[in-house]
């Protein structure tokens, strides 16, 4: 991009300014900047890692699971920062990210790559790549996944009388299975094309690239059954525990709860979308030695496998299931039974068509 | 003062001479600077982003991309559910205000309280708080079939309907406190005089009351109207895509796409219309005196 | 201040009583107010004649106020009735009692011009424009307002924006007109000039009006009846003339004239007099007879006007004049009463030790201790500083009240 980094930092403010002017209400999810060092027995003598992550109960599950352990095991501090994508887009920027490694989508690395904004790893410091048997898609020039997450179907299990959807085409049809329809909304995810797609008769493995024609016109179908087009990953579980939907599209993880809470809800993984979390270390990063460090450390199967019992994420390496146990692995959209039923989501498919998409999403929705 | 000899012309420079003038100024200096600094400055260069083009070019397609298609039909919405949620605050909000302002200390400032809590509950809890509030299995819908009203249950949420309830309740902290100040204001011996000459309560309310607390109404509608602008995370918990609002495509654009030459040209255009409806309200007003004065 | 507020009392029963009443334009039996524990207003009865100007006058706090917004519906009396013109108005509602008020802060509705403040009691009783145009000129004519209609009372000073308080009380005729301090914020020429101006207009249009001041002089000026309150009671309700010659209680003696207060005993009782034996010159005052036992401890009060100087041995004290200073016509002086040692009278030195002043009575008390009557008298035949006098006064000009002085 041509434009300074003054002119950028200027906007920055400049768009404060505007937005305080009549956005001063719009109060709610305003980024917390959380830091909170790990209490490590200090070991490594001040040596610290500062990590972005999007915080909230993944971010607590994450300091359990991994940072604490790893901060045991080097004495490296871990410092967390809850920031939004732009702010350390913008940091990196003024080269003076005060995060090293970045915990994100696929999608937003190969966003943040577009921006030169990470560094190009060294695969050679990152011994367990290879011992964690991890897909070769998973290994990027610049990030690796370390985890994914799948969006699937969920139905309250009272509402058709016994039976199961067992398809898209079967949340697609309203007559068989009646009752509101929730699916999501561009700002919380990438718009639901692939299973209009599957709905209509594309095989899965036929997907990409998807015929957006075709896929919008099978969103026309659905479209007035669609009560609420969730914006936040707990609506979907909140509507079909209010009995508002018979049906959502969820990700996969949130359903957890609802189970714990004994909503009559089940998951239906067949045609679910997977989509990859992963590590990347930011351009200029002050503490680039802890950052690989941390970033190779979360890659052990073991230590997916931790994750994996603390919150409802799916390791990468499928050495991880082993060391899940069964209950919990039954739980996970990733587990070895359910792997087959969905698809990796296109990153490269989307990164090149995401924003026309959401542009033309918002135009089909607004009818 | 030989500049007073010298007359008409001189009198700017009389009036930067005089003492008062200066030290006027010299008080508002931090104020001028903090203005510049924080407003005036990035103002500036949002303005110039908006007319940038990639390349650095000079451009207004930002803002012709800004007033077409969707993001115009968008732009309307948004005028749509400010003016909304501007009227509904506003006559909720006299409404509770007039009540508050009747009760004792203690009373007003429980039910004070009562308006300003929703803006320290987060939105997820908000969220399902609506949700059992308003949604098809809600309290209200469920009342209003247990009451046997036709029709119900109704829709109340994810429509405008929803949105205009949420940025309503949103608002109403705003609208009640200045109204609130301004009904507390009100001279209510001044409504005693009326009624000490006869007039009976809809007499005073009209002809003495509602004058009284106009220019409240004014600033409270207002200030609904301009903050409403730049809501979206209301309107998006409570509505649908119809009712997305302009301040949400600047955050998609900022946050999704990187794209800050589009969401500057956006929130120039809101500037635009915030300064529009100040404009609005300053000429109706005026309009209203000069009829008056007319008048008598 | 009594809770303002449009919503006080309820619409109750408004029928109008036979006309019992006839001239009376407003009558008030024994209301009573009352603030958690404290007692506002307490037991006040009053007769009002249509036409007349009745004066409420008592220190800060003593009712005055609260008394007229309960005639006015402006606060619930917990006791009493209010009848206005022969109907009883005690539970109506404020604006259903048809009576003028002028508050002391003039309370113009400062989004009106004067003219329509002046045409808004109009305005509500549905008057023909014209009519109110005619009526609003005239009234403001009348008040020296005439150019000022157009104005916002913002733009009035103090005096205008009273005055036209005054216009919007009046424009409709009211048959009662409150006012409560109407002239309280302004100096005193502008009152003086004012007070002139309302007195006119009441006489020239038969007003009744019940008129609220703590200024005596202004209350003198303007009343055909004062009621003198103190502590939420009616003390006395009289003519300025009644009020001044014949104080029911030292009190309203003392509220009205300044009054020379000296303490004393009754001495001995005749038909037509009362004898009073004064404490510290020992000199013995006739007065008008007065219902008292002999014995009893009374205090004498007489205005300034009414004592007079007199050969030191015809008085009922002497004393020594120690200012005199002329005023205009008068002279007032201000004359050390003699204790009893030094005027030798001594023939009552046994019955009257068992008072309080006995230890000051014993000869160490010379001069200080001794009280200092105030005189007003003609100018011509004046007194002059030292010299050493009598003092008398009429019988009929002395009140006697009991007990020691009620100050
Ligand atoms: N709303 C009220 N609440 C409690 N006490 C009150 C209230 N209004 C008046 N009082 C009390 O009642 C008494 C009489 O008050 P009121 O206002 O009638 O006095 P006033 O004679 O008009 O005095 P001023 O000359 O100062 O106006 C006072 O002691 C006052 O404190
Ligand atoms: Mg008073």
């Amino acid at each position: 991009m041509t434009t300074s980094p003054i002119g950028r930092r200027a906007l920055l403010r400049g768009a404060a300014a505007l937005a305080a002017l009549p956005a001063l209400a719009a109060c709610g999810t305003g980024t917390s900047r959380s830091s909170s060092a790990s209490g490590g027995s200090g070991a490594g003598g001040g040596k610290t890692v500062a990590v972005r992550n999007s915080g909230g109960a993944y971010g607590e599950a994450l300091k359990k699971a991994i940072y604490d352990p790893f901060t045991q095991e080097t004495g490296i501090t871990v410092q967390v920062a809850n920031l939004d994508g732009a702010q350390v887009l913008a940091q990196i920027k003024q080269g003076r990210p005060q995060v090293d490694l970045i915990d994100n989508s696929m999608m937003d690395h190969a966003k943040f790559v577009r921006e030169n904004a990470l560094e190009q790893l060294d695969l050679d410091r990152l011994k367990n790549v290879k011992t964690a048997q991890l897909p070769e898609n998973l290994i990027t020039e610049y990030a690796v996944a370390v985890n994914f997450y799948a969006q699937c179907m969920a139905y309250r299990t009272d509402a058709f009388g016994g039976r199961k959807p067992e398809s898209w085409a079967d949340f697609w049809d309203a007559k068989a299975f009646q009752g509101g329809r929730s699916m999501c909304n561009p700002d919380a995810d990438l718009p639901e094309l692939e299973f209009a797609l599957l709905a209509d008769g594309v095989a899965m493995d036929k997907l990409y690239p998807l015929d957006v024609d075709r896929a919008f016109k099978a969103m026309e179908r659905i479209r007035g059954e669609v009560k609420k087009f969730w914006d936040s990953g707990p609506l979907p579980g909140m509507l079909l525990t209010r009995q508002e939907v018979t049906m959502a599209t969820v990700w996969h993880g949130r359903l957890a709860d609802l189970f714990k809470q004994g909503v009559p809800v089940a998951a239906q993984l067949n045609g679910a979308r997977r989509q990859f979390q992963g590590y990347a270390i930011a351009k200029g990063a002050p503490h680039l030695d802890a950052a690989y460090q941390l970033f190779d450390y979360s890659i052990r199967p073991e230590v997916q496998a931790r994750l994996a019992m603390t919150y409802p994420t799916n390791p990468s390496s499928p050495l991880a299931y082993d060391k899940i146990s069964e209950e919990v692995r039954n739980g996970l959209a990733g587990a070895p039974q359910y792997y087959d039923k969905g698809f990796d989501a296109d990153t490269e498919w989307w990164l090149k068509n995401e924003e026309a998409v959401t542009k033309r999403w918002l135009g089909w929705a607004r009818g | 003062m030989a500049a007073t000899l010298a007359g008409v012309p001189a009198r700017p420079r009389r009036l930067l001479a005089s003492r008062r003038t200066r030290i006027g100024i010299l008080y508002a200096l931090p104020a001028v600077a903090y203005l510049l600094a924080l407003f005036v400055y990035p103002i500036f260069s949002t303005l110039l982003l908006s007319v940038q083009d990639l390349d650095g070019s000079l451009t207004l397609h930002w803002y012709a991309d800004a007033l077409t298609g969707v993001n115009l039909s968008v732009l309307f919405t948004t005028l749509r559910i400010a003016a909304e949620t501007a009227l509904f605050s506003l006559v909720i909000g006299f409404l509770l205000a007039n009540a508050i302002s009747r009760l004792r200390p203690l009373p007003a400032a429980l039910a004070m309280l009562i308006v300003v809590v929703p803006h320290f509950i987060s939105a997820l809890v908000r969220t399902y708080g609506w949700i059992i509030m308003l949604g098809d299995k809600g309290l209200v819908n469920q009342l209003l079939a247990g009451l046997g009203v036709p029709g119900a249950p109704y829709q109340l949420l994810y429509n405008e309907i929803g949105v205009v309830i949420g940025t309503t309740a949103m608002m109403l902290p705003y609208t009640v406190l200045l109204l609130y100040g301004v009904m507390r204001g009100v001279d209510r011996r001044l409504l005693a005089a009326a009624a000490s000459m006869g007039a009976g309560r809809l007499v005073i309310f009209r002809r003495v009351y509602l004058p009284l607390v106009a220019p409240g109404l004014a600033t409270a509608g207002l200030l609904s109207f301009i903050l409403a602008l730049g809501y979206y995370i209301t309107p998006a918990l409570m509505g649908g895509p119809n009712q997305t609002m302009i301040a949400s495509l600047i955050n998609q654009q900022v946050m999704k796409q990187n794209q800050w030459n589009g969401a500057a040209a956006e929130g120039v255009i809101l500037l635009l219309l915030t300064f529009a409806g100040l404009l609005l309200v300053k000429l109706v007003s005026s309009l209203g005196e000069a009829k008056k004065r007319s008048a008598s | 201040m009594a809770e303002f507020g449009v919503s006080t009392p309820s619409v109750g029963v408004a029928g109008a009583k036979p006309a019992a009443s006839t001239g009376k334009a407003l009558s008030v039996v024994a209301l009573r107010k009352t603030y958690g524990d404290a007692v506002a207003v307490d037991e006040a009865s009053m007769e009002i004649a249509a036409g007349e100007f009745v004066t409420f006058l008592g220190a800060s706090g003593s009712g005055k106020t609260t008394t007229l917004m309960m005639i006015a519906g402006f606060c619930e009396p917990d006791s009493g009735t209010i009848t206005v013109g022969g109907r009883d108005v005690t539970r109506l509602a404020p604006q259903k009692r048809n009576l003028g008020f002028v508050f002391q802060q003039y309370l113009l509705f400062p989004h009106m011009t004067v003219g329509e403040n002046v045409a808004f009691p109009l305005q509500l009783r549905g008057v023909p424009k014209e009519e109110i145009r005619r009526r609003v000129g005239q009234t403001l004519e009348m008040a020296g307002l005439s150019g000022f209609a157009g104005r916002r009372p913002r733009e009035l000073s103090g005096g205008q924006q009273q005055r036209v308080a005054l216009c919007r009380a009046l424009v409709y005729r009211p048959p009662v007109i409150l006012m409560d301090e109407p002239l309280g914020a302004l100096d005193k020429k502008l009152r003086d000039q004012l007070q002139v101006e309302i007195k006119t207009i009441q006489q020239e249009l038969g007003l009744t009006v019940i008129y609220v001041t703590h200024d005596q002089e202004e209350a003198l000026v303007l009343s055909d009846r004062i009621a003198v309150m103190r502590n939420g009671r009616i003390e006395q309700f009289d003519t300025p003339r009644e009020l001044f010659e014949r104080p029911k209680t030292a009190f309203v003696a003392d509220f009205l004239g300044a009054a020379n207060f000296l303490p004393g005993r009754v001495e001995q009782q005749s038909d037509a007099h009362t004898l009073v034996r004064l404490d510290h010159s020992g000199g013995l005052l006739k007065t008008r007879r007065h219902d008292l036992a002999a014995g009893v401890a009374v205090t004498v009060a007489v205005q300034p006007g009414r004592l007079r100087v007199c050969p030191p041995d015809d008085g009922f004290c002497t004393g020594t004049v120690e200012t005199a200073t002329y005023v205009g016509s008068v002279v007032r002086a201000g004359v050390r009463i003699d204790s009893r040692d030094t005027s030798r009278d001594t023939s009552r030195d046994t019955s009257r030790d068992t008072g309080r002043d006995t230890g000051r009575d014993t000869g160490r008390d010379t001069g200080r201790g001794a009280p200092l009557l105030r005189l007003e008298v003609p100018a011509g035949r004046g007194p002059v500083t030292g010299e050493r006098v009598g003092i008398c006064a009429d019988p009929d000009d002395v009140n006697l009240f009991p007990g020691e002085q009620g100050r």
